[in-house]
């Protein structure tokens, strides 16, 4: 089932001509920090959508924002931020069972070619893997875009 | 009058005193009289004062329960009024009362009359931290201050705290925005607000993650982060991606990415959804 996902990911859609290399400086640093072996990875995860999910934010107990676009620019320039406990717990509820079908997904899509013994670890490879395909895409999609 | 209620600051008093001193004072079976009332008297311990006065908790009044003479006292206490004007509040402190009641019933009736309480535990002022005990039993929107850098006592410890840092323009600021935004909140706890922009919508994730990180360490670790989008603000960094005039917008998500690596450095958990450029083709999809 995830394959099939992954066949049909609109990601590459939302990458307008002239965003790409901004893409590109993004998908670079976020590998650069994967790498880094910053103490702060401890306690961070990454999981891969293949498809654009809405931008959220829930900040612990104390808010969740969800940001709208309204137009092609980057960022969300309209957000709802919401404080009340019961949004927040259920906003919480459906992002933790969101974030647990994708880390499978992510790992059964991007396996690392070397498993670890820590199932953090083996996020963190399947990740970065997805990340560096992304990144020979966008190289790609710059190459196409300077010679048209 | 005045005189004699001092002799009870005297750590030696002689039963005779106390006998004297007793004589002076109304009691109505629960407890002391304030002296220096006239009239309407209330008393002034606690329970007893909650019986007999039967206040009515006025809308927009705010209590401040500070330290006067400490060297921040003043610069916050007008930072406050400043504040509390702006969401139309009206705050006082114990020596607000024109009456010549007593302090301690001054006090009190101030805290039963207050739709919120703030307290400053700068310094661990005894009083405030009475004043404090006393809120937290009767009142439902208390607010807890102290100056960064202060820690604070095990049992306040795991209450939500704005730390604040009177030295710096911008940390006036940051608590005008933070205690304005709990204000608003408790006066319609929970109600949604609309942000304007993209630059102002990473500014109020950046004043969330900071008193995110006003809990304690053994707090933090019980919170977690989500994050859904396109690549989250780790992905943001100094080399320039972002368009001129997008500028202030990619400096807002590098304080973002700043105050979430801080984060869980001390163990505050964060989980990001992100959805990097793929190869694969765009499909209408139901």
């Amino acid at each position: 089932m995830w394959h099939s996902l992954r066949d049909y990911s609109t990601s590459k859609d939302n990458l307008l001509p002239d965003r790409v290399s901004y893409a590109l400086e993004r998908v670079r640093a976020l590998i650069v920090f994967l790498e880094s072996g910053d103490p702060a990875l401890q306690n961070i995860e990454f999981v891969i959508s293949p498809f654009l999910q809405k931008n959220f934010h829930i900040i612990g107990r104390l808010c969740f924002s969800e940001g709208f676009r309204i137009g092609l620019e980057s960022g969300y320039p309209l957000t709802l931020r919401q404080s009340h406990p019961e949004a927040i717990t259920s906003s919480t509820l459906l992002h933790r069972a969101l974030f647990e079908r994708l880390r499978d997904y992510t790992l059964m899509e991007y396996p690392p070619e070397h498993s670890q013994s820590s199932s953090r670890e083996n996020l963190r490879l399947a990740v970065l893997r997805c990340l560096k395909e992304s990144q020979t895409f966008c190289e790609e999609e710059v190459r196409v875009n300077a010679r048209t | 009058m005045e005189e004699s209620w001092l002799y009870f600051e005297s750590p030696i008093l002689s039963l005779l005193d106390l006998e004297r001193h007793l004589s002076d004072f109304k009691t109505d079976g629960e407890g002391i009289m304030s002296p220096h009332r006239s009239g309407a008297d209330l008393p002034i311990y606690p329970r007893a004062f909650i019986a007999a006065s039967k206040l009515q908790r006025q809308r927009d009044r705010v209590f401040v329960a500070m330290p006067f003479e400490a060297s921040h006292s003043k610069t916050l206490w007008k930072l406050l009024q400043s504040i509390c004007e702006i969401h139309e509040f009206n705050p006082r402190r114990g020596d607000s009362a024109q009456a010549s009641h007593s302090v301690v019933a001054d006090v009190l009736e101030e805290l039963e009359s207050a739709e919120v309480v703030i307290a400053d535990l700068t310094g661990l002022n005894p009083n405030v931290l009475y004043e404090l005990g006393i809120a937290h039993v009767r009142c439902d929107a208390v607010v807890l201050l102290c100056q960064r850098g202060q820690t604070l006592p095990f049992d306040l410890a795991s209450i939500r705290c704005l730390f604040f840092d009177l030295s710096t323009v911008g940390g006036k600021e940051e608590l005008a925005v933070n205690l304005g935004r709990i204000l608003e909140e408790l006066r319609q706890p929970g109600k949604p607000t609309l942000i304007d922009g993209s630059a102002e919508r990473t500014q109020s994730v950046i004043a969330d993650l900071k008193l995110l990180a006003d809990l304690p360490d053994d707090e933090l670790k019980n919170e977690i982060i989500w994050y859904s989008g396109f690549l989250s603000s780790f992905s943001v960094g100094e080399v320039k991606a972002f368009r001129d005039d997008e500028q202030s917008y990619q400096d807002a998500r590098l304080q973002e990415r700043e105050w979430l690596l801080k984060l869980a450095r001390r163990g505050c958990g964060i989980r990001c959804v992100i959805t990097p450029p793929a190869k694969t083709t765009c499909c209408p999809i139901g």
